[in-house]
């Protein structure tokens, strides 16, 4: 392939290519801060025209590399870094073994980790946005959190925050216009920008921390907040994870343990203030 | 099922179960599969332990431990349970 | 030196894996993935001299795999516990009987579906016990049905409803109105038992037999996807004794399959073999026709080559429709012109 870009996220050495310059361009751009990694890719990603001409005639990205799902739509070559995320994301998702992957965001606080699992629009990205830019917290990923089987650890897994339509103006207002992507208008999932996670949140990036809360956050409701027992968590959370199944016994040891030991609520919220402050207390909780 | 059925459940060297509030969760090593038990089928796992047993020697066995209504009503109700145990290859049925 | 082919020298060992540099090793990767030939890779350079980053990920495969293979025997005991009661005999075939087997293929083979041989007589008996006990069709197209009932060789797909796990139930090992004609029900008769396993013991296809479907698959099956890692298998299936390998090549001849095994001997041996044994080889203009198709991908593990594979694509279905048949729909459009 024409144009080829390596890019090291955790514990993941990606290797990009593509029929166009475009996207590696802006894929260079928004991961320019990120540590460089010699080690050869551990997962490949395609982005290609699926025929020759379409290389030049209405150009449309193809999603490839080593894991694909057959009949996914191409998307337009606006949407190229979308394209390529959506392939990442795909990689992770039916390739990686090495841990238990779950659904979520996580951010770490004093060598404890906090897991926000959810769908699209629950507001798991947005909130672990919004902590890791404050001092205190220190973003680990927005999309996926990986979880170490033996040891129960959660390591870091920080792409940049993907940011939907409302959540864009909210870190726009507190965030520097330099750690942002391009706008993407429109896309099947509507507006979105991505939010390049800080210098120190990618420093530290390999460092692992003890899972301490589990939340499912649910965006736009009344506030309520109920704790959920350890069997209602179990199935949540096997729900959530693409590769439960998969890691056998070591999976089913790494999650009862996870379940029995950490605490769990679901949280509804009407805004992202009021979301904030719930988290808060419940981690104090959590500490207590 | 019928009365003289042939039961017999897994090993429990081959099972790891961690107990969850309600739920059992149950690794079943020889299949790589998860389950999650409710009452009371970890309990009728527990009781068949390492030996064969017929439907009618076992439901005997079990009212000595456990409260079963009328004689009729427990064989059926007690057949179910071990069909859907056996429907996870929890339990080999002959 | 392509990755495709770096794949098949590390395989065969006739490349040193210190000689790769990370780019190598990428493309290496990314190919092995798309020949589902990963955790076959890993496992054959499992005490290998490779990058921490390359063990790593090898470390992940090799893993991966005995769960993967867990599950698939287990897939045969649930069949087992179903179609044995009923008085249906099942032989297991590919990637379920070689890991019952424990083959030398079988370490870091993915296993996909759970395939089974049974006798014709058997089909109706094996079908309402798989839908009595949990499996469902997968498809529900009568015209679909009805081709792989007449002209397949095997039950429409089923699938488990709660494990969510396929089993393809055949009959005989090819097409019915294929050129060659196996003898499914000789296979059968000479099945032999596995060591007992975690499970038990399964009836699996004598080695000869196993070898002659292997072949035949790499040959007669589709446009070749997946025959770099049918002919890996092949290779290691073939290290036969003396009289073993005479029987399966007798065998193949009765049943018209000798072209098919000689094939498959030259190129699993000009891929896999020791470079003094492969030097010794002959390959046909045919021979290397099937290598070019067999190794069109290129360092992103993209296929390439596609009027080739378009070419085995149609022979493949041209290889379903006997001579008479073809010879006869050819002369009346002779005529008709």
């Amino acid at each position: 392939m024409r144009h080829c870009i390596r890019l090291a996220v955790g514990p993941v050495t990606f290797r990009i290519g593509s029929d166009w310059a475009r996207p590696i361009a802006e894929l260079a751009s928004l991961y320019a801060n990120y540590p460089a990694s010699a080690d050869p890719a551990n997962a490949t990603v395609r982005l290609e025209a699926a025929r020759p001409w379409r290389r030049f005639i209405r150009p449309a990205v193809t999603i490839g590399g080593d894991f694909t799902i057959p009949g996914a739509l191409p998307l337009p070559m606006s949407m190229g870094l979308l394209a390529a995320e959506m392939a990442m994301n795909l990689q992770m998702a039916l390739g990686w073994r090495r841990h238990l992957l779950l659904h979520a965001s996580a951010v770490e606080r004093g060598g404890r980790a906090l897991i926000m699992s959810g769908v699209s629009g629950s507001g798991k990205s947005t909130l672990a946005a919004l902590l890791g830019e404050s001092n205190a917290w220190r973003l680990m990923g927005d999309e996926f959190t990986l979880l170490e089987p033996a040891s129960g650890a959660a390591y870091a897994f920080p792409r940049p925050v993907s940011l939907k339509n409302e959540a864009i103006a909210e870190m726009a207002a507190r965030v520097p216009a330099n750690r942002f992507g391009p706008l993407l208008k429109a896309t099947p999932k509507g507006d979105i920008r991505h939010l390049i996670p800080s210098a120190e949140a990618l420093e530290v990036m390999h460092e692992p921390a003890m899972p301490a809360l589990i939340l499912f956050p649910r965006f736009g409701g009344d506030v309520a907040v109920t704790r959920l027992a350890p069997s209602e968590l179990f199935v949540r959370l096997t729900e959530a994870s693409t590769n439960y199944a998969m890691l056998g016994e070591a999976g089913f040891t790494a999650l009862t343990r996870l379940v029995t030991t950490v605490p769990a609520f679901a949280m509804s919220y009407p805004d992202s203030a009021t979301g904030m402050a719930l988290v808060q207390q419940c981690w104090a909780e959590a500490m207590a | 099922m019928p009365a003289e059925t042939q039961l017999r459940a897994v090993s429990g060297n081959d099972l790891l179960r961690v107990e969850l509030d309600a739920l059992t969760a149950i690794y079943d090593r020889r299949s790589c599969q998860t389950h999650l038990l409710g009452e009371p089928l970890p309990d009728i796992l527990n009781a068949l332990g390492d030996r064969e047993w017929t439907l009618a020697a076992f439901a005997d066995h079990l009212s000595l431990h456990f409260d079963l209504s009328a004689a009729d009503d427990a064989l059926a109700v007690l057949g179910e349970r071990l069909g859907e145990l056996a429907a996870l290859g929890l339990v080999s049925v002959r | 030196m392509s990755a495709i082919w770096t794949l098949i020298d590390l395989l065969a060992g006739r490349r040193d894996p210190a000689t790769l540099d990370a780019a190598a090793w990428e493309e290496v990767i990314s190919v092995a993935r798309a020949e589902a030939l990963a955790t076959t890779l890993a496992e054959r350079l499992a005490n290998a001299a490779v990058p921490e980053a390359v063990a790593a990920l090898f470390a992940d495969l090799s893993a991966a795999g005995p769960v993967q293979q867990t599950q698939a025997l287990w897939e045969a005991e649930m069949a087992r516990r179903t179609l044995t009661p009923v008085g249906v005999r099942f032989v297991l075939l590919k990637g379920t009987a070689y890991a019952a087997a424990n083959l030398p293929n079988a370490a870091g083979r993915q296993i996909g579906d759970l395939d089974i041989l049974i006798d014709a007589d058997d089909l109706p008996r094996a079908e309402a016990a798989l839908l009595a006990a949990g499996w469902e069709w997968v498809k529900s197209d009568p015209y679909d049905d009805a081709y792989y009932r007449n002209h397949m060789h095997e039950l429409p797909p089923l699938i488990h409803r709660e494990r969510d796990r396929m089993i393809d139930v055949h009959h005989t090992i090819l097409p019915l109105t294929h050129r060659a004609r196996p003898d499914a029900a000789a296979m059968l008769a000479d099945a032999v038992q596995s060591l007992p396993g975690g499970n038990g013991s399964f009836l699996l296809l004598s080695p000869p037999d196993m070898v002659i479907h292997c072949a035949a698959h790499v040959m007669a099956d589709g446009d070749l996807a997946g025959g770099l890692r049918n002919l890996w298998d092949f290779h290691l299936l073939a290290d036969l004794r003396e009289d073993e390998w005479q029987r399966a090549v007798e065998r193949a001849s009765r049943q018209k399959l000798a072209e098919p095994l000689c094939r498959c001997a030259r190129l699993a041996t000009y891929l896999f073999g020791e470079q003094t044994v492969r030097d010794n080889v002959s390959l046909t203009l045919t021979d290397r026709m099937f290598l070019r198709a067999i190794t069109a991908r290129d360092d992103w593990a993209r296929p390439t080559r596609p009027i080739l594979r378009l070419a085995f694509y149609i022979r493949s279905h041209w290889l379903r429709m006997p001579m008479p048949m073809l010879a006869r729909h050819l002369w009346t459009k002779w005529r008709k012109a």
